[in-house]
C-alpha cells in the first residue's frame, strides 16, 4: 500500500494544481503535496530498512535500500525544488512574459509532479522493462520542462534532449532483450525474464558472453540518459534551458536515476561474470567525463551551463567511485549522489535568484554580490566551495572516501589522475567564484529605455530561503554526523551493490 | 501454378521489402514519402511477427503483431503525416548526401550488417540468422538517416526505423517480450509520437522551418 500511496501523492497534487484559479495558491499547493510525499517517502524508508528487502503486489515492486537511497533522494529535491518553485516561477514569467500566466504556470506543475511521478516509479519498480520504458517516459516529459520557455534556445536544447536520449535508449532496450534472451537459453522463464529479483536468482547461470553484450548497450543506452562522456552533449543545454528548479531536478535526481538502472543491471552481471568487467566500464567512462568536464569548466562564461558541465564531473566522480569497486568507494559514491544532490540544488537556486537579480546569465557581470545580492550570493560562494569539494561540507566527505577506497588496489592511478584533475577544476573555479566578489568597474547593470536602472526582485521570500538554507545545513552537518538510519540506509546500499564482490 | 508458400519463403520475402523502404527512407527527399516508406516497412515487420507466430504457435505474438500493425502502420504514420501536411508540404529534405550515394551507402550498410551477422554465425537457424542481419541494418540506416538528414522529421524517420529493427532483434532472440512490457513500449512509442510532432510544431514556429542545421545557438 504505502508504494501506491507514494505514487499517488504526486498525482493529487497535479489534478488539485488544475484546479487551482490564483497563480499564488499553486506554489503553496505543492509545497504542501510534496512536504506530504517526503514524510511519506521517510515511512517508507522506514519501512525498508525494518524488512531487510520487500516485494509487493505479486513482485510487481520491489523494494531494497538502493531504493530506499533513491525514494529518498527523489523526495528531498523534490520537496527543495517545490519550495523554490513558488517564487520563482512566478518572477521567471514576468521576467519572460511580462505577467505571470495561469495556464502557462499550471503545465509547469502537473508536468513537474508528472516528472516526479515517474521517476518514483523508477525507483520502486522490479520489471527492467518497465524501468526502460519508465526512463523513456521521463525524457518525454521532462523534454516540456527544458523547452518551458520556447525561446529558440530552449526548443534547440529540448530538442536536441528528446532525439539524444531517445536514441541511446534504443540500445537500452537492444540490451534488455539480449538480456532476456540469455534468460530463454539458460532455461529460465521468459514471462518472468525481466523481473529483477528472478533475474538476481538464476543470474549465476546465464551465459557470460551474453551478459556481457547486453551490459554494454544498457550501459550505453542508459548512459547517455546519465550523461557520461561522450555521450553527454545534450547534458549542458538542457540543464542550462530548463527552468532553475526542473534544472536541480535533472541535475541531482534524475541523472542518478539512469545510474540506478546502470547499477541494477550491473548487480546482476556481476554474478555471471567477474565483476571487474563493469567495474572498468564505469570506471573508464567516469574518469572520461570528469576530463571532459574540466576544460569547459574552466573558460565556462555562463552560470547555468558552469553548473550543468560540474553536474557531468560529479556524475564522473560517482561513476569513479563504483568503478573503484571497494565496499569504502561505494559507500562514498552512494554518499555523494545524495551530497552533489543537495549541492547542485543549492547552487541551481541561488544561481537563479543571481539570474533575476543581475538580469543576466553572464557570470562576468554578476560582480559585487556581496552588497547587491548578500544572501544568494553569500551562500552561493560558500556552496562554491563546497562544489570543489573543500571541507567543511560532506561533499568533501564522499570525495574522500571514494579516493581513499580506491587507493586500496591496483586501479591507484586512477586516483592520482581524478585528484590532479579536481585541483586543476578547484584553482580554475574558485578564481572564477572570488572574481564575483570584485566591485563592477563598468556598471552593467540593465537599463531601461527612459533610463531608470532596473532593480531585480527581492532575492528573501521564505520558500527561497528554505530551498537555499536547507542544503547548506544539511552538507554542513552531514560532514560530521549521518545520522544513523542514513548509514544503515547507505551501508545496506552498498552490501547490495557489492555483494558480488571478493572481500 | 504457384510454388506452395512457405512460412521461410514468406519470412524472406517481408525482410527484403524492410531491406529496400530501409535504403529509400535513407535516400529519399520527401517526408511524406518517407513516411510511405514507413509504414509499408512496419507493414512488412507485422507480417515477420504473424509469420513467426504460426512457427511458434504462440497467440501472443499474433495479438502483439495485431498491435504492431495498428499502431506502427496505421496510427503513428497517419500522425506524422499530418504533422508532415501541416508543416510544408512540398519543401525538399536538404542531405549531406546525394541521392545515388545514399543509395550506395545504404546497399553498404545492408551488405556488410548481413556479411558480419552471417560470419560470426550468432544464430543457428538460417532465418532468423538473417531477421538479425535486418536488425543490424535497419540500426545502420536509421542511424545513417538521422545524420545525414538535416531534418526534424528524418530524425525521428530514423528513431522510427531504428525501433523496427529492434523489433526484428526482438523477434529473432526471444519471439516475443513479456506481453505488458510489449504493449509498453508500443503505448510509449504512441505517445513518444505525439510529442516529437509537438516539437517539430514548436521549432517550425521558431525557426520557420524544421532544417535542424540551424539549431546550433548552444555552443560550448
Amino acid at each position: 500500500m504505502p508504494v501506491l500511496l507514494l505514487l499517488a501523492i504526486p498525482i493529487t497534487t497535479a489534478v488539485v494544481c488544475l484546479l487551482a484559479n490564483r497563480s499564488d495558491l499553486l506554489g503553496k499547493i505543492q509545497s504542501m503535496g510534496m512536504l506530504t510525499l517526503f514524510g511519506a517517502g521517510i515511512w517508507m524508508i522506514g519501512g525498508i530498512l525494518h524488512h531487510e528487502h520487500w516485494a509487493l503486489f505479486q513482485h510487481a515492486f520491489y523494494l531494497d535500500a538502493l531504493s530506499g537511497l533513491m525514494i529518498l533522494l527523489i523526495t528531498m529535491i523534490s520537496l527543495l525544488a517545490s519550495f523554490y518553485s513558488g517564487h520563482y516561477m512566478e518572477a521567471h514569467e514576468r521576467e519572460h512574459h511580462g505577467e505571470s500566466n495561469l495556464g502557462n504556470l499550471k503545465g509547469y506543475y502537473v508536468l513537474m509532479n508528472l516528472f516526479i511521478v515517474t521517476m518514483l516509479f523508477l525507483a520502486v519498480t522490479n520489471n527492467l522493462g518497465l524501468f526502460w520504458i519508465g526512463v523513456e517516459i521521463t525524457t518525454l516529459v521532462s523534454a516540456f520542462l527544458v523547452g518551458y520557455d520556447r525561446k529558440e534556445t530552449s526548443v534547440e536544447a529540448a530538442w536536441k534532449y528528446i532525439i539524444l536520449c531517445t536514441v541511446g535508449l534504443a540500445f537500452g532496450l537492444i540490451g534488455l532483450i539480449i538480456a532476456s534472451y540469455a534468460v530463454t537459453k539458460a532455461g529460465g522463464n521468459l514471462e518472468a525474464s525481466l523481473y529483477w529479483d528472478y533475474l538476481r536468482s538464476i543470474a549465476s547461470t546465464m551465459n557470460p558472453a551474453l551478459m556481457k553484450i547486453a551490459f554494454v548497450f544498457i550501459f550505453i543506452g542508459y548512459g547517455t540518459k546519465m550523461g557520461l562522456a561522450p555521450m553527454h552533449s545534450w547534458l549542458p543545454d538542457a540543464h542550462s534551458e530548463s527552468p532553475t528548479p526542473i534544472s536541480a531536478l535533472l541535475s541531482g535526481v534524475l541523472l542518478n536515476c539512469a545510474l540506478y538502472g546502470i547499477i541494477r543491471f550491473g548487480i546482476l552481471v556481476n554474478q555471471a561474470i567477474d565483476p571487474h568487467f563493469t567495474a572498468t566500464f564505469l570506471l573508464t567512462f567516469g574518469l572520461i567525463s570528469i576530463a571532459i568536464a574540466t576544460p569547459f569548466l574552466l573558460i565556462q562564461k555562463n552560470i547555468k551551463r558552469l553548473l550543468a558541465y560540474s553536474s557531468l564531473e560529479h556524475i564522473g566522480i560517482i561513476a569513479t567511485g563504483l568503478g573503484f569497486g571497494t565496499p569504502l568507494a561505494v559507500f562514498g559514491a552512494l554518499f555523494h549522489i545524495l551530497n552533489h544532490a543537495l549541492i547542485k540544488s543549492l547552487m541551481f537556486f541561488s544561481a537563479g535568484n543571481l539570474i533575476l537579480r543581475y538580469h543576466t546569465k553572464e557570470l562576468s557581470l554578476m560582480r559585487n554580490i556581496a552588497e547587491k545580492a548578500p544572501v544568494s550570493g553569500g551562500l552561493f560562494l560558500m556552496g562554491g566551495l563546497a562544489l570543489l569539494g573543500s571541507p567543511p561540507f560532506s561533499v568533501f566527505n564522499s570525495e574522500f572516501m571514494i579516493l581513499s577506497g580506491g587507493f586500496h588496489q591496483p586501479k591507484w592511478p586512477a586516483v592520482i589522475l581524478v585528484v590532479f584533475l579536481l585541483t586543476v577544476i578547484f584553482a580554475g573555479l574558485l578564481y572564477q567564484l572570488l572574481q564575483m566578489l570584485r566591485p563592477d568597474r563598468h556598471s552593467h547593470q540593465p537599463v531601461t529605455p527612459d533610463g531608470t536602472l532596473v532593480v531585480g526582485p527581492s532575492e528573501l521570500t521564505p520558500g527561497s530561503l528554505l530551498a537555499l538554507t536547507i542544503p547548506m545545513l544539511l552538507l554542513l552537518t552531514a560532514a560530521w554526523w549521518i545520522p544513523q538510519p542514513l548509514s544503515l540506509l547507505l551501508q545496506r546500499a552498498t552490501q547490495i551493490i557489492t555483494g558480488g564482490l571478493p572481500g | 501454378m504457384f510454388p506452395a508458400v512457405s512460412p521461410e519463403v514468406l519470412m524472406e520475402f517481408c525482410i527484403t521489402l524492410a531491406l529496400i523502404t530501409g535504403i529509400f527512407i535513407l535516400a529519399c527527399r520527401k517526408v511524406e514519402t518517407m513516411v510511405h516508406l514507413f509504414a509499408l516497412q512496419s507493414l512488412g515487420l507485422a507480417l515477420i511477427g504473424f509469420v513467426s507466430g504460426i512457427v511458434h504457435h504462440s497467440p501472443n505474438v499474433w495479438l502483439v503483431a495485431v498491435l504492431t500493425l495498428s499502431g506502427k502502420c496505421l496510427l503513428i504514420p497517419l500522425g506524422l503525416l499530418w504533422v508532415a501536411r501541416q508543416i510544408h508540404p512540398k519543401v525538399e529534405i536538404e542531405s549531406h548526401l546525394t541521392f545515388p550515394l545514399s543509395t550506395l551507402l545504404g546497399a553498404v550498410a545492408c551488405t556488410l550488417a548481413f556479411y558480419i551477422t552471417h560470419y560470426l554465425q550468432l544464430h543457428d537457424s538460417a532465418a532468423y540468422s538473417d531477421l538479425l542481419g535486418t536488425f543490424l541494418s535497419l540500426l545502420l540506416l536509421g542511424l545513417f538517416t538521422m545524420t545525414t538528414h538535416k531534418n526534424a522529421m528524418s530524425e525521428v524517420m530514423g528513431l522510427y526505423m531504428l525501433d523496427n529493427g529492434i523489433f526484428c532483434l526482438a523477434t529473432a532472440t526471444i519471439f516475443e517480450m513479456p506481453l505488458i512490457v510489449e504493449m509498453g513500449i508500443l503505448l510509449e512509442l504512441l505517445l513518444s509520437a505525439l510529442v516529437m510532432g509537438i516539437w517539430v510544431f514548436r521549432i517550425k514556429r521558431s525557426f520557420n522551418s524544421i532544417n535542424v542545421e540551424q539549431l546550433n545557438q548552444l555552443r560550448g
